[in-house]
């Protein structure tokens, strides 16, 4: 090594030398962009991630819509709302007409329909008619109390099944989402197995006392795809989670290779430029932690005590030290041999003094080193926490969505999209910090 | 100081070590560990009682609750509960470090004992089983890549791809990859558990059936590890090439493949030895998220089994047991160390 000062930008111009540690330091701004607009999403949103009501109108376990750009198969969530509402009075009461419309030219037919009819008074009747595109009219009583709440085919399963039987002869004997939204798409003269393509009309009919006022309502139809990453179980959003799991992600993972690699750090220096029976004592210390499984304690331990995700950290910190110091001994003793270090004492230097100008600065490379380093093993130890079941509560985390996917049989199901992004994104946490410590590391140790 | 007085110094580090550990996760886990104690005090007094009244006919029912108070009374003693904090830490760590978890809430071992080291002790062996050989497998592979790193350029390159995948990518998820491709996708291996059902029968197919379903997660172990030994090795070897002897050998004209696999593994062995050690010791607890992807019927899947239960004794009782595998790892790590350096065994 050369002997030319080694002030911090020499460092910071050296470390842009090196692609694969630039390459960490461009993957770790893109995350930061990403985690800042995580922080402005409202608490409420994430907060219903746990409510699984919240995404009942969202299709379950779809893939990513991107998917449509390569087949035809897959389409998105569509939302229709009404072209137009005819109000007219007749005697006391007045009658609301609510016109849907839309084009239908998928050969597949979506997963579900909903209705949400909104109104600010409750009407006294409502019928609702679907009109295929051959002319097909379906009349669909709506049985009360689904107004202003958004209803699937389920309840009014009845009518659908009415039109089946009046138009193929038999009922068919399971009855499922699938059967009744094939009833509204599939052609009657083809026995429901082709799908219409054209245009669809669904017209609503409500009477009631007073005028209404129905602008909130609307039709959805539930694709087969959905977002940048497709849905859960329970139709929530992967993207959502995802976007939502990176802040704590990346609080962890600083947050325990910050504590760790500084404790590590002092008391393996201080152990190796000590020496003598001091050393001994502090490397049995360091053994003792060196001898505590990191995964199994932290299962016992956070189980019991199921701690915030600050408290993680630390407690992640507290087992993971020991690696730091059993390097930063080595170091501060390969230091210590070094012949400036026995001059400095020779001339009656004070230690402390020996310490700070000659250990410590040559220890901050390799702390910085270690600190990117760590990160890594922080995220991954949450993670697989939360995959085990036992993450801070109320918090979003990749392996949580991870454990739902491998309580839910993603992988036998083919749901792939729900295994791939939320580990894909522990993969991608953790490779730019490894990137940056390894270009930080073999900066300050050189190339041999 | 010979090789006996080096052993015997271990020995008693090592104990230390063992009691420091314990009494931290003790410490840790202490108000847990005393309302596990009165659960399973409980649980006892109620079947004592039970059988007491099934079989002791001629006894009043005052005279019944006072022996199941003395009873109680006398489990109570047995535990430390009432004694104070220091004779109640003594009791307790010696329960712990003979193995007496009490016993579980809900789970049982096959034999249809409750007792949490007999279970755990059912399930070890798989673990052992698995871990054991998948880390012996990515232990040859990776010191022969970073032997072979410190010849050539191309190795090096690898190695450090094959570190960042190490550092980076979880056991667990990469199986939940494979399963999906290899196992759902093609089918060319099972998804998961041990053995096809029902096992067969002889012992040869019986160990082939075993093998069979060791593949993936075996493969998903070699993948994310091999780096990081690899990693080890090649600095191991780095220091050992500056050493005198290397520089002389070269000198001498002896080949580079030579000195490499003759002086510098030799010199290096003691360090890989412990490694190697070390890195079947910690396998067993690192496994665990990896045992639940594969349904592997382990420490870990049963780890997975009692959170979801909220079986304590049982989590506590897999964290003791591991800490002391982890530990009784490092200590033969050690004495290997001792008895393959010449330096200590001629006692220097």
């Amino acid at each position: 090594m050369s002997q030319k000062s080694r002030g911090l930008s020499y460092y910071l111009k050296e470390f842009l030398k090196i692609k694969i540690g630039l390459a960490g330091l461009i993957i770790l701004a893109v995350l930061l962009v990403f985690t800042g607009i995580a922080l402005t999403v409202p608490s409420n949103v994430y907060n219903s991630w746990f409510n699984p009501a919240v995404w009942s109108q969202n299709p379950p376990d779809v893939p990513p819509s991107w998917l449509s750009y390569f087949s035809g198969q897959y389409f998105t969530t569509q939302q229709i709302t009404s072209s137009n509402s005819v109000s007219y009075a007749g005697g006391q009461y007045y009658i609301t007409e609510l016109n849907f419309s839309f084009e239908w030219s998928k050969s597949v037919i979506p997963n579900d329909v909903y209705f949400i009819i909104s109104s600010n008074s409750s009407p006294l009747s409502m019928s609702l008619y679907w009109i295929k595109p051959d002319g097909d009219k379906i009349q669909i009583n709506v049985p009360s109390g689904y107004y202003n709440v958004p209803f699937d085919l389920i309840p009014i399963k009845d009518s659908i099944i009415n039109y089946i039987s009046s138009k193929s002869g038999t009922v068919p004997e399971k009855i499922a989402t699938y059967v009744l939204v094939t009833a509204l798409f599939d052609s009657a003269k083809t026995n429901f197995t082709a799908v219409e393509n054209g245009k669809y009309n669904v017209v609503v009919y409500m009477v009631s006392k007073s005028p209404m006022n129905t602008s909130n309502s609307k039709i959805t139809l539930l694709g087969n795809s959905y977002g940048l990453m497709g849905t859960d179980y329970f139709g929530r959003p992967l993207d959502l989670g995802i976007l939502l799991g990176l802040p704590n992600a990346l609080e962890i993972g600083a947050l325990t290779a910050v504590i760790s690699v500084l404790i590590g750090i002092i008391v393996g220096g201080l152990s190796g430029y000590l020496g003598g029976n001091k050393d001994s004592v502090i490397q049995w210390v360091t053994l003792v932690f060196l001898a505590l499984p990191a995964l199994p304690f932290l299962v016992a331990v956070s189980f019991v005590s199921r701690p915030s995700i600050e408290l993680e950290a630390l407690l992640i910190a507290f087992l993971s030290w020991p690696f730091y110091a059993i390097i930063a001994r080595s170091v501060a003793l390969s230091i210590k041999s070094n012949s400036y270090v026995e001059v400095d004492k020779l001339l009656g230097i004070p230690s402390y003094r020996v310490f700070f100008t000659h250990f410590l600065p040559r220890l901050v490379p390799i702390t910085i080193a270690y600190m990117a380093l760590g990160v890594p093993a922080g995220v991954l130890l949450e993670q697989t926490l939360a995959f085990l079941g036992i993450a801070p509560p109320g918090l979003i985390t990749w392996g949580g969505m991870l454990d739902d996917a491998y309580t839910y049989q993603a992988q036998v199901n083919g749901w792939w999209w729900w295994v791939i992004f939320p580990g894909a994104m522990i993969v991608i946490v953790a490779v730019p910090f490894v990137l940056i410590g390894f270009a930080i590391e073999r900066l300050s140790l050189g190339e041999r | 100081m010979g090789f006996g007085t080096y052993v015997v110094k271990k020995v008693l580090i090592y104990f230390s070590v063992l009691i420091a550990t314990l009494s931290i996760l003790y410490i840790f886990t202490f108000p847990v560990i005393q309302q596990v104690l009165i659960k399973n005090i409980n649980a006892e007094v109620a079947t004592f009682q039970q059988t007491l009244v099934k079989y002791s006919h001629d006894l009043s029912q005052s005279q019944i609750r006072q022996a199941v108070d003395q009873y109680k009374d006398s489990l109570i003693a047995a535990y430390g509960l009432n004694q104070p904090i220091i004779s109640k830490y003594f009791i307790q760590m010696y329960q712990l470090m003979t193995f007496n978890f009490g016993r579980a809430y809900f789970l049982q071992a096959p034999s249809g004992s409750t007792q949490v080291s007999d279970i755990i002790f059912y399930y070890l062996p798989n673990t052992i089983l698995l871990f054991t050989s998948s880390t012996l497998i990515f232990i040859f592979v990776g010191t022969l890549i970073g032997l072979l790193s410190a010849k050539s350029r191309f190795w090096e390159k690898i190695i450090g791809f094959i570190a960042v995948i190490h550092s980076s990518l979880p056991t667990w998820w990469l199986g939940f990859l494979l399963i999906a491709g290899l196992a759902y996708g093609i089918k060319a291996f099972p998804p998961g558990g041990m053995n096809s059902i029902p096992p067969p029968k002889d012992p040869f197919s019986y160990g082939i059936d075993v093998l069979y379903h060791m593949v993936l997660p075996m493969l998903a172990v070699f993948i994310v590890n091999v780096g990081g030994f690899a990693y080890i090795v090649r600095s191991l070897v780095t220091s050992t090439l500056k050493e005198d002897f290397v520089v002389t050998a070269k000198a001498r004209g002896i080949p580079n493949s030579k000195i490499l696999f003759k002086h510098v593994l030799r010199t290096a062995s003691p360090s890989i030895a412990t490694q190697s050690i070390l890195a079947v010791a910690g396998s067993f607890a690192g496994g665990l998220t990896t045992e639940v992807v594969f349904q592997w019927p382990g420490v870990g899947l049963l780890t997975y089994e009692a959170i979801f239960q909220q079986d304590i004794p049982v989590i506590l009782g897999v964290t003791f047991v591991l800490t002391i595998v982890l530990l009784l790892g490092l200590f033969l790590g050690e004495l290997v160390y001792g008895i393959l350096d010449p330096r200590i065994k001629v006692g220097e």
